[in-house]
């Protein structure tokens, strides 16, 4: 076991984290509480302690980084997590990271024979829920008629993310047809995994990896837009950008991705509404900004459909969902309880999509991808 | 860490709460060794109630052990009123977190004590009422820590502070002993006010379970003013001014010269060279009265040396002068990795003397003091900013020199953070020992064995 060799003195103990984790306010147990985590690093090479044992508590993270947002000091302990994760490889995390790293194979085996998924016991104990994950209907509420293209034509490629792209072609589909309408749009890349799963599950390498392939795609492309339709996917490719080392070419990286709702709301007066559920919930991904969270909301707003807000975290977790599967379904399991369990909810994260999938299997939950329909 | 429970003790423990909520282990127990003070002791053990019959029962068997009994809920205090100084049991809150009911009619709220003071404020508003105490914590801190703190916030010039809004409590006393004080009543002249005496002893005399808070109708409107002086005594003389017209505001901040210096770092703030010091106000009532205010803030500005003043009408643009004041936190900490906050309070005529003489004080050592705070109430934060252990000395020394002169004005060392273990050394100063003497005799009656809290406040 090797000895975490950094440490976080920066922490005031505040307690600004307390309001927005959401382990510690589903579980009301402090020691899992940011600051606690903060302090446990903190102390670690002051104080004799069982590293196993520190390594469950650090271990009680979703990676949703909300503590970093508020924290006045800055500190980002998911990435401080994910460090540790990388010099303390565990086999559970490893299993994790070839799932995600096999996710086409494993999309087979999910959809097509489940029988064999024996083999990795995660995808077994949710082996009902790929299934109607991945035929649900899709809402079709907003009738989208376009007559013309909107606005002049520059080069953009779709980025659909692992699970929008081997277990929900649908969003796929539907993100070309809107790119469609701003950009002249590349046929679909060979794209590796965003890099979240593996940087959260301390798979630095790969992570790495994975956006070097990505990068180099985009530059081979001409350095197109990337438009983007999973929150978590836009924010790892955004963070990414850091490890490129030309500060022209990483400006030019981050101007060219783009989250699809910030395009899609501008095809308001485009849209008519075929109204078929009562209301909705509309899920506001960890990962989406502000900014972007508004634009969508004052979106259904000006369309007048009656619609809820759920602000708290979906509690998917990454490596956390096969490290403590018991956290993460209590997580979503509460979000369901305080919406009402046949509500409709929808995500514009496929990560959160999938979590409510996983933790409702007869439920509704969607993308907002799912809501449109083009006539 | 000397391990302080035996067998059979930690057996009862594990009987009493079952095993998910009983920590005796370091790796969990740490945090509970801290709190926004930085200081740190271990405690024995952590236990987690979901209900009043396992304090009681707690309570009775610590009494009997003697083994010292600390409240927790969320730590936000920055004095160590948490912090397990003499080791025992911390006994956290954070599952005693109902509201259990709002009264439209009695205009009161009964709660636990792990309820986030913000989310009971957000509850009471959907009903249109209003429970105005809000410390800067406000988001995170509880009522019951509020309660055992009596924490003030920006309101307290208009509203008063959080013992302002206490008409009930039950405490369970040493012993298992339940007293409940007070109601929903409004006027109670019978007998000692023993409730009074509850809030704000930091713990030390009972765990608190059950509170009736007053609540009040919610303002119909607010305005909110940002204005520039050319020095602080130019800004306390406005300030009175109004005052003294009958204008009391909801909020009444000032920032010294140096806040506005460590803000400019980081926030896009437009103020010219010359302004030195700044007053943000925040006026709430009826639509008509605002209006009224808003008028007469103009009049009083225009005859006065005040150099600029923006006003805020709509919640956004509130919002936005606001955020100056939400700045001076993280600004501040460009000026030091660590700081000593302190939250003296003095007769208002003395800030501008007291903020020169911290402002000397710091020069003195070398060492960086901010000055800030609730103006209205005379109640000053001295932010004093080190880094590194050698100027950490010369900041100790600027804290005890700003609090002896802080006693000589006739101000106290804390209007709202509480003395916990941080400025033990300074409340006898300010008190006397008579007084101090009386206040551990009170503590004797109600723990006469010393389990609650032992070695805070006084």
């Amino acid at each position: 076991m090797h000895r975490f060799d950094f440490s976080i003195t920066t922490c005031l103990l505040c307690g600004k984290c307390l309001d927005v984790c959401p382990v510690f306010n589903g579980t009301y147990i402090e020691e899992f509480s940011p600051r606690a985590k903060a302090f446990l690093l903190n102390k670690l090479n002051e104080i004799p302690l069982d590293l196993v044992k520190v390594k469950d508590i650090l271990g009680k993270c979703v990676g949703c980084g909300r503590c970093g947002s508020v924290c006045p000091q800055n500190i980002d302990l998911v990435s401080m997590l994910s460090q540790i994760r990388a010099s303390n490889p565990t086999l559970k995390k490893w299993a994790y990271s070839k799932a995600v790293e096999h996710l086409p194979g494993i999309s087979r085996l999910l959809l097509h024979s489940l029988d064999t998924l024996d083999i990795i016991p995660f995808f077994k104990k949710y082996e009902g829920v790929w299934r109607i994950f991945s035929d649900q209907k899709q809402l079709n509420i907003l009738k989208v008629q376009i007559r013309k293209p909107i606005e002049k034509r520059e080069k953009a490629v779709i980025f659909s993310g692992c699970i929008g792209r081997y277990l929900k072609d649908s969003w796929s589909i539907k993100a070309h047809k809107i790119a469609r309408l701003y950009f002249e749009v590349c046929e679909d890349m060979d794209w590796a995994c965003c890099g979240y799963p593996f940087f959260f599950a301390g798979q630095l390498d790969k992570a790495k990896g994975n956006f070097e392939k990505n990068y180099n795609l985009w530059k081979k492309l001409h350095m197109p837009k990337i438009i983007v339709f999973c929150a978590t996917c836009y924010f790892a490719l955004k963070k990414q950008s850091r490890l490129i080392p030309d500060e022209s070419k990483r400006k030019r990286w981050l101007d060219s991705i783009i989250l699809l709702s910030d395009l899609f709301v501008g095809l308001k007066e485009y849209i008519h509404i075929d109204l078929h559920i009562k209301e909705f919930v509309l899920h506001k991904p960890c990962h989406m900004s502000d900014l972007s969270f508004d634009r969508l909301r004052s979106f259904f707003n000006t369309l007048n459909i009656k619609f809820s807000l759920n602000t708290n975290c979906c509690g998917f977790g990454g490596c956390t969902r096969v490290e403590n599967p018991e956290l993460c379904d209590m997580l979503g399991k509460s979000i369901w309880d305080k919406v009402g369990r046949d509500s409709v909810i929808v995500s514009g994260c496929s990560g959160c999509v999938l979590q409510f999938a996983l933790t409702n299997p007869m439920s509704r939950s969607y993308h907002w991808l799912d809501l449109i329909d083009f006539i | 860490m000397k391990k302080k429970l035996n067998k059979g003790q930690e057996k009862f423990l594990l009987s009493l709460f079952g095993p998910q909520d009983v920590l005796f282990q370091r790796e969990e127990l740490l945090i509970y060794g801290t709190d926004a003070s930085k200081e740190f002791a271990w405690p024995y053990a952590v236990v987690r109630p979901s209900k009043v019959e396992q304090i009681v029962e707690l309570l009775k068997w610590a009494d009997r052990e003697g083994v010292p009994i600390i409240p927790r809920a969320r730590a936000t205090n920055v004095v160590g009123a948490c912090v397990p100084v003499h080791g025992g049991i911390i006994v956290s809150t954070l599952k005693l977190n109902r509201i259990l009911d709002i009264d439209e009619v009695d205009f009161v709220a009964e709660v636990e004590p792990g309820v986030v003071t913000a989310h009971l404020q957000q509850e009471v508003r959907k009903k249109g009422l209003f429970y105005p105490p809000d410390p800067a914590s406000v988001n995170i801190s509880t009522i019951g820590g509020n309660i055992s703190q009596n924490a003030g916030g920006l309101s307290a010039v208009k509203y008063g502070v959080t013992k302002d809004y206490v008409l009930g409590m039950d405490v369970v006393l040493a012993g298992g002993r339940i007293l409940s004080l007070g109601g929903r009543i409004r006027k109670d002249v019978v007998g000692l006010d023993l409730k009074s005496l509850m809030v704000g002893s930091e713990g030390t005399l009972g765990f608190f379970t059950h509170f009736t808070l007053k609540l009040l109708p919610l303002p119909e409107s607010s305005v909110s003013i940002l204005v520039g002086f050319p020095s602080l005594d130019e800004l306390v003389f406005n300030a009175i001014a109004l005052l003294k017209k009958g204008l009391i505001p909801s909020a009444m901040e000032f920032m010294d010269s140096g806040v506005i210096k460590c803000i400019k770092e980081i926030y896009p703030l437009d103020v010219s060279s010359k302004v030195d010091s700044l007053l943000l106000l925040k006026f709430d009532g009826n639509k008509r009265d605002i209006k009224y205010c808003v008028n007469e803030l103009d009049k009083i500005f225009n005859d006065s040396s005040a150099i600029f003043w923006e006003k805020g009408v709509d919640p956004e643009k509130e919002n936005e002068l606001w955020e100056v004041r939400r700045m001076i936190n993280p600004a501040s900490h460009r000026l030091g990795d660590n700081k000593i906050a302190l939250d003296i309070c003095v007769p208002r005529s003395k800030i501008p003397y007291i903020v020169r003489v911290s402002k000397q004080i710091g020069e003195k050592y070398s060492v960086i003091v901010l000055c800030f705070g609730h103006l209205g109430d005379g109640n000053i934060h001295v932010n004093i900013m080190y880094s590194g252990g050698e100027n950490q000395i010369g900041a100790i020394e600027v804290k005890k020199e700003i609090l002896r002169h802080t006693i000589q004005v006739g101000g106290t060392i804390s209007g709202e953070h509480g003395v916990g273990i941080l400025k033990m050394d300074f409340m006898e100063t300010q008190v006397g020992v008579h007084a101090k003497k009386i206040m551990k005799k009170i503590k004797k009656i109600f723990d006469p064995n010393n389990i609650m809290n032992p070695g805070k406040a006084y």
